[in-house]
């Protein structure tokens, strides 16, 4: 073949992809513009149907019954809307949707859908069976914890946490050890769902090899106010490895608000600790609410890292009590032209604003 | 393709004969003596680039296209996955990081309350602004605090970061719970006063936009998700940023998505599109994103202070501290991830006229030249893994050297012709490689957008977009080219780093202009 005839080929062929593609893009946009005004308009006729079944009516029969009878072709248009009510309601209303859903098949369908080979039917069906916290599904669900679609083991988690039995909270803090990829904020979500029933798991697992998963404990266990993992927890902030593990535990120390944590969360400001275990320990004795913390923490308005001795300042202002305001105004007071003064400064200064009213400047500058 | 079979065979004499047909002219009997060999030699040396400018110019629109279908599999998955995406999860979680939103403000009179107002608004559990005041020398601060009444707090300046410019005085809304805090500095560039905010940060993920920039709603949470996901590896994300010009805005939000008036904007529409969303998102998929745009990323503090914060001697400061954080992480073995999310959008203002865009691409050029030079030790070396190997290769050859071989290529084909060194054909064939394909790339990544996304719902803008697909190639590019080669020849030279006046003209609101300013 010449060069010229190449060149010609190749422009034929550019030409005609550029045009093939022009073509997709307006028929494209077309059939979905089409698709969207009728979706729209059948949802629109079903949507009193709807809002009658969940708007808290005691006789929901003839809405269910005319819902669970409409043809697969308006069901497609107003399933979305029903998937999406499902989301937002609670009580007799989640209720009547799940009921409606059951009578579609709809869980039914799921379960079977969970070993389909496409990953979004996969998911579909999860997050379907999530919403409508169908039990059943729990032990399937939790196998699809370690499906190769990462959409799906994501959705998998928070249906199990939807669901909320406890026995999911080992395959939980599983699917986040190495290789799992499960998001972490949506494993935390799921096992902050499952309640008390899921704290053994959480306990044992501050000891996992993996510091996802311990950190992920942790957090969890501060959030849940488990005070009686507050000793185990205390371990995990003094020898923990990782140091992100460590920033979280403390938090959750400060959360938990027992008396036992306070010895634990002083000694992780010292300087021994790592900066960020430092400033996070400063935070939390702030939440501790105890008076107890206030000798250490006016120490640390001294300290020369900015955010430990800031932290502490806000910590010894939402104390609020009279000993930790007394600190501050005694740093502004005796140690003008500090960094410590400033920082006791400032927190009282916001304080003061929230008061409505703002206090006058330190007399020396702070450098 | 012929012509790379002619490559391995250029040496000279009989091998000539094995040139392909469009270089025939190179194979044509010859005279004798030392004119006709110098002759011979200026038109094989013609040939040759021209050849060069050829594969070049198929090569270039090829990775383009690679990055396309890479970025498509990330659009195909988005769009599939709406349904189930949880978004509201990572709002209604405790465990979603706060986040410090640091804006540098220098001369943003016009703009800056409502755009505080509407960072103040974003929808995200936990969010704090800091507004660095960057020495401006109108009304910027007087504005922020008439919006916000402001009452001065003395702090004390943090040093997680050296900085170069001293902060006169620190400012909070006199409620006392407004978490806005405004920062007066002395003027020292963009990347000092991004440092300052740091500092100055709360939060664990700091968070990079421009004044002027405006941002969608659930921008943050888009952006911060893969931190949510994933805490103890992400390290950075990157949003997209589209262009505003001539979009309608209401109440700081962009209300109405329409394509510029302009052609010059037009076509930047079309480049952002194919670059900056879809060529970012194509290397966030194969873990080498470099940029993450100052007008939206978000960052772990931690490992910025880790890294040393912004270069403010960089003019690429964005950019740079990507590389930076890369070259650190990989010296020291860690696992870490940068992300680049495709939906949440920052909008920003393009260019409307020619010298700003001039400016805005020289310095864009010289940022790359520098930073390429500053890390020279990455480019090729195993040790970086792909970002050494591939993508900082790709950077020197197709992003810092385009402009290079397209102005090389388009003095020196048009010569070759004239002397005979190729024939129409290949000339044809050039032209094919470069414009043609050029528009192929444009017109798949139309098709992504639209299958996607789809942010321009007028059809009248769909054939804008097209046609601007086509005229990006006759003027634009070529112009282009000129001022990234300006922008090589300003690093050799190291003459002194100027950003530039940006002159806006504000956003189109109904019923009312936010006015221009400069900045």
């Amino acid at each position: 073949m010449s060069t010229a005839q190449l060149v010609s080929l190749t422009l034929a062929m550019l030409a005609g992809a550029v045009t093939l593609l022009g073509l997709v893009i307006v028929t494209g946009r077309a059939l979905h513009r089409r698709r969207t005004r009728r979706d729209a308009r059948l949802a629109a006729d079903f949507r009193p149907l709807l809002l009658e079944l969940t708007g808290g009516d005691d006789d929901i029969d003839e809405p269910l019954r005319r819902l669970a009878a409409l043809d697969r072709r308006r069901w497609r248009a107003v399933e979305p809307s029903a998937i999406s009510l499902l989301t937002k309601v609670s009580g007799h209303a989640h209720a009547a949707l799940v009921s409606l859903f059951a009578q579609r098949g709809l869980a039914r369908a799921a379960l079977r859908d969970l070993d389909r080979f496409g990953a979004v039917r996969r998911a579909t069906a999860a997050h379907v069976l999530g919403l409508m916290g169908h039990t059943e599904a729990a032990p399937a669900l939790a196998g699809l914890l370690s499906d190769r679609s990462p959409e799906v083991r994501a959705v998998a988690a928070r249906a199990l946490g939807q669901i909320g039995a406890a026995e999911a909270a080992d395959p939980l803090l599983a699917s986040l050890a190495a290789g799992g990829g499960v998001p972490f904020h949506l494993v935390a979500q799921s096992l902050i769902r499952l309640g008390p029933g899921a704290r053994p798991a959480l306990a044992k697992a501050l000891y996992h090899p993996e510091a996802a998963v311990r950190a992920v404990a942790a957090e969890v266990l501060g959030l849940t106010g488990a005070v009686e993992t507050a000793r185990v927890l205390i371990g995990v902030l003094a020898g923990d490895p990782s140091g992100e593990v460590r920033v979280r535990t403390a938090r959750s120390l400060g959360r938990l608000g027992t008396p036992v944590c306070l010895e634990a969360l002083i000694h992780a400001t010292g300087p021994a600790h790592p900066h960020a275990v430092r400033v996070e320990a400063a935070t939390a004795l702030g939440d501790l609410g105890s008076p107890r913390a206030v000798p250490a923490l006016c120490d640390l308005l001294g300290d020369p890292q900015y955010h430990v001795a800031h932290n502490a300042a806000r910590s010894l202002a939402r104390l609020g009590s009279g000993p930790a305001m007394a600190v501050l105004a005694e740093t502004v007071a005796e140690r003008p032209g500090t960094t410590a003064a400033g920082h006791a400064w400032e927190a009282l200064a916001v304080l003061d604003l929230q008061a409505g009213q703002l206090r006058r400047p330190p007399t020396a500058p702070v450098s | 393709m012929n012509v790379l079979t002619a490559l391995g065979t250029l040496p000279g004499g009989p091998a000539v004969q094995a040139l392909p047909e469009g270089l025939g002219v190179l194979a044509s009997p010859g005279g004798s003596g030392a004119v006709e060999a110098v002759t011979s030699g200026v038109r094989w040396v013609l040939a040759l680039i021209s050849a060069i400018v050829l594969v070049y110019s198929v090569a270039i629109n090829t990775s383009y296209l690679v990055l396309i279908f890479l970025a498509t599999w990330d659009a195909v998955h988005f769009h599939r996955r709406m349904a189930f995406s949880g978004q509201e999860d990572v709002y209604a979680n405790p465990l979603t990081p706060p986040v410090s939103v640091i804006m540098p403000a220098y001369n943003e009179e016009a703009g800056i309350a409502e755009a505080v107002r509407s960072m103040l608004s974003m929808r995200y559990p936990s969010v704090e602004v800091i507004v660095v005041d960057d020495g401006s020398k109108d009304g910027t601060f007087e504005q922020l605090r008439k919006a916000h009444d402001l009452v001065e707090i003395p702090r004390v300046v943090p040093d997680d970061l050296p900085i170069r410019g001293t902060v006169l005085s620190t400012h909070v809304p006199a409620d006392g719970s407004t978490p806005l805090l405004v920062i007066r500095k002395t003027n020292s560039g963009r990347a000092d006063a991004l440092n300052v905010g740091v500092n100055f940060a709360r939060n664990p993920l700091v968070c990079m936009v421009d004044a002027d920039s405006l941002l969608d709603p659930s921008a943050l949470l888009s952006v911060a998700k893969p931190f949510a996901d994933d805490p103890l590896t992400t390290v950075a994300t990157g949003g997209v940023v589209r262009i505003v010009n001539d979009c309608e805005v209401v109440g700081g939000r962009v209300a109405r998505v329409r394509m510029p008036r302009r052609w010059l904007v037009r076509i930047q529409v079309i480049e952002y599109l194919r670059a900056f969303l879809l060529g970012r998102t194509g290397w966030s998929r194969i873990g080498g994103l470099l940029i993450i745009s100052g007008a939206f990323g978000l960052f772990r503090r931690d490992a910025l202070v880790e890294v040393g914060g912004l270069d403010p001697d960089s003019i690429g400061e964005d950019a740079e501290l990507v590389t930076r954080l890369h070259r650190h992480l990989r010296d020291r073995g860690r696992a870490y991830r940068i992300v680049f999310v495709s939906e949440p959008v920052s909008w920003t203002e393009a260019p409307s006229t020619t010298a700003v865009l001039a400016r805005q691409r020289r310095r864009w050029s010289r940022g790359l030249a520098e930073l390429v030079w500053k890390h020279r030790g990455m480019v090729g070396n195993p040790r970086y893994g792909r970002v050494g190997l591939l993508v900082m290769p790709y950077y020197v050859l197709f992003e810092l050297l385009a402009p290079v071989v397209n102005l090389g290529g388009l003095v020196l084909v048009p010569f070759a012709l004239w002397t005979g060194s190729i024939n129409v054909d290949f000339a044809l064939a050039l032209l094919v490689a470069s414009f043609g394909y050029a528009i192929l790339v444009a017109f798949v990544a139309l098709a992504v957008e639209e299958y996607a996304f789809r942010r321009y719902n007028r059809w009248r803008d769909l054939g804008i977009a097209a046609l601007a697909s086509v005229a990006e190639n006759f003027g634009y590019r070529q112009f282009n080219a000129w001022w990234g080669l300006q922008g090589i020849f300003a690093a050799v030279r190291r003459t002194k780093q100027v950003w530039g006046v940006m002159t806006r003209e504000g956003f189109s609101t109904p019923g009312k202009s936010t006015g221009g300013k400069t900045g």
